[in-house]
């Protein structure tokens, strides 16, 4: 144990600690209590809002969803992602605006050549945006929070799915990809994973264990059924969409025997990690939606990664 | 045990959630002590992870994961402490190769930690060094990417590592 920690260990509590608890946790009541009250006045005030809405309704456009919607038909609507007036509430990853779109970073890594990938160039980027930006600021054409970067299109892909730019690590230039996985209604995984172009494309597949990809470490196992992953792939295209929340499957404790990383390299040199969890489940990228594939399929790929 | 009494706080009884929380209200203190840096704010983020554990209990589906999930609201509720009092949470969005200098957390005090360190950092490397926490896990927990918590923790211990080679000089 190191010094700062055997200090922290001997840090004086304050003897109310316990008080404050008592008193956070009957706030809980109160809260409940005061709702109570004011619900007698909400459904007073909400029978002539009922009605004030039926008639502008009619008259006004309808504002757009600003959370994950599921559909009666089990479609998803992830809207497109908005940051609200107080930007400070908001977990900053990187992302651009492009055409009215937000796309943000991805979980591909690409390792061929850097010309390869590069299509015509869109813009620059401003470095418009941090946690304190006002709403406005995520309007602008190539607003963004990554610095001044050149941005290009993506050779082979839908531009309204990639855009890429490159960033500089130790004197080394490497292809950064961004992703817009909002703004999309969701019925099946093809509506996202056909953007990856995955079929017939897939060259090698590695896979890691929960240790492993946990602790980053470098060790990773190939995956020697290539075939296999055609069939994962088919099985993404026909996934079943279900929106994220607190007790989704990502969410709760994992360990080797319910977690495993497989990533799958495309002939052009992109890769793609996907998060694998026992049950059928698959996670990709910064989005609120995880996928549930095809348990027999799943099963098969599961026994491979062993 | 746990589950019992998790159990009985979901059915809305105070008691059974106040002996949950009991377990673990002095690390709790700790992390937001550390993170805040005065007594007053840490006391406010012992209550208000109070109120918004006894608030959500229901949404824990598995009572195994309690202190995961405590934890969780605990960081939470700091970020927000921090950030309604207008402290810039900065976790640095790209991945730097790393090679920690972990040995240096051996040679610094808790007070070394607290001033030299901004809030993200602290986080990052309490997390990591006192509650043992993996970086993946980190990140999970912060919502940020993995990239992310490497990066603040490569920040935090070159940072300490400077500051220590001041001093020497």
């Amino acid at each position: 144990m190191t010094k700062w920690q055997r200090e922290l260990d001997q840090l004086d509590i304050p003897k109310n600690v316990h008080e404050r608890a008592i008193a956070g946790v009957k706030q809980v009541r109160k809260k409940r209590r005061a709702v109570w009250m004011q619900i007698v006045a909400v459904i007073v005030v909400l029978c002539v809002v009922i009605v004030a809405i039926k008639f502008l309704n009619e008259q006004s456009v309808e504002s757009p969803a600003k959370q994950v919607t599921t559909e009666g038909n089990g479609m998803i609507h992830v809207p497109a992602m908005q940051i609200p007036d107080d930007a400070s509430t908001v977990d900053m990853i990187g992302l651009v605006v492009y055409n009215g779109h937000i796309y943000t970073q991805s979980d591909v890594t690409y390792t061929g050549p850097l010309r390869a990938l590069q299509g015509e160039k869109l813009g620059t980027t401003k470095n418009l945006m941090d946690e304190w930006s006002s709403a406005s600021a995520y309007e602008k054409q190539f607003a963004s929070n990554i610095g001044k970067k050149s941005i290009y299109r993506v050779k082979g892909y839908d531009i309204d799915f990639r855009l890429m730019f490159y960033s500089e690590l130790e004197g080394k230039k490497r292809a950064e990809i961004f992703e817009r996985l909002n703004d999309l209604t969701i019925a099946t995984g093809a509506d996202v994973f056909k953007h990856f172009r995955l079929k017939d494309n897939i060259v090698s597949a590695t896979w890691q264990n929960h240790v492993e990809w946990n602790e980053t470490s470098k060790t990773v196992h190939l995956v020697k059924d290539v075939a296999a992953m055609e069939r994962f792939a088919s099985a993404l295209y026909s996934a079943t969409p279900h929106s994220r929340n607190d007790n989704e499957p990502l969410a709760m404790e994992h360990n080797n025997s319910t977690f495993k990383a497989l990533t799958i390299k495309l002939k052009d040199g992109t890769a793609m990690t996907f998060k694998l969890l026992k049950g059928g489940y698959v996670y990709y990228g910064f989005t609120d939606v995880y996928f549930e594939i095809d348990k027999k399929t799943f099963n098969d790929i599961w026994n491979l990664l062993q | 045990m746990l589950e019992e009494l998790v159990r009985r706080a979901q059915n809305g009884e105070e008691e059974a959630l106040l002996q949950l929380f009991q377990r673990y209200e002095t690390r709790i203190y700790r992390i937001a002590y550390v993170c805040t840096g005065n007594e007053h704010d840490a006391l406010d983020v012992v209550q208000e992870a109070a109120y918004r554990a006894f608030k959500n209990i229901r949404s824990l589906t598995d009572p195994s994961y309690f202190k995961r999930w405590l934890l969780k609201i605990v960081l939470t509720t700091t970020l927000d402490l921090l950030r309604k009092k207008q402290v810039t949470i900065e976790f640095e969005d790209f991945q730097i190769e790393e090679t920690y200098e972990e040995q240096l957390m051996l040679e610094i005090s808790l007070r070394d930690v607290m001033d030299q360190l901004n809030e993200a950092e602290k986080m990052v490397v309490f997390l990591k060094y006192y509650e043992k926490v993996s970086l993946q896990d980190i990140a999970q927990l912060l919502n940020i990417s993995l990239g992310s918590a490497k990066t603040t923790l490569y920040r935090a211990l070159t940072k300490v590592r400077k500051w220590k080679d001041e001093i020497n000089d």
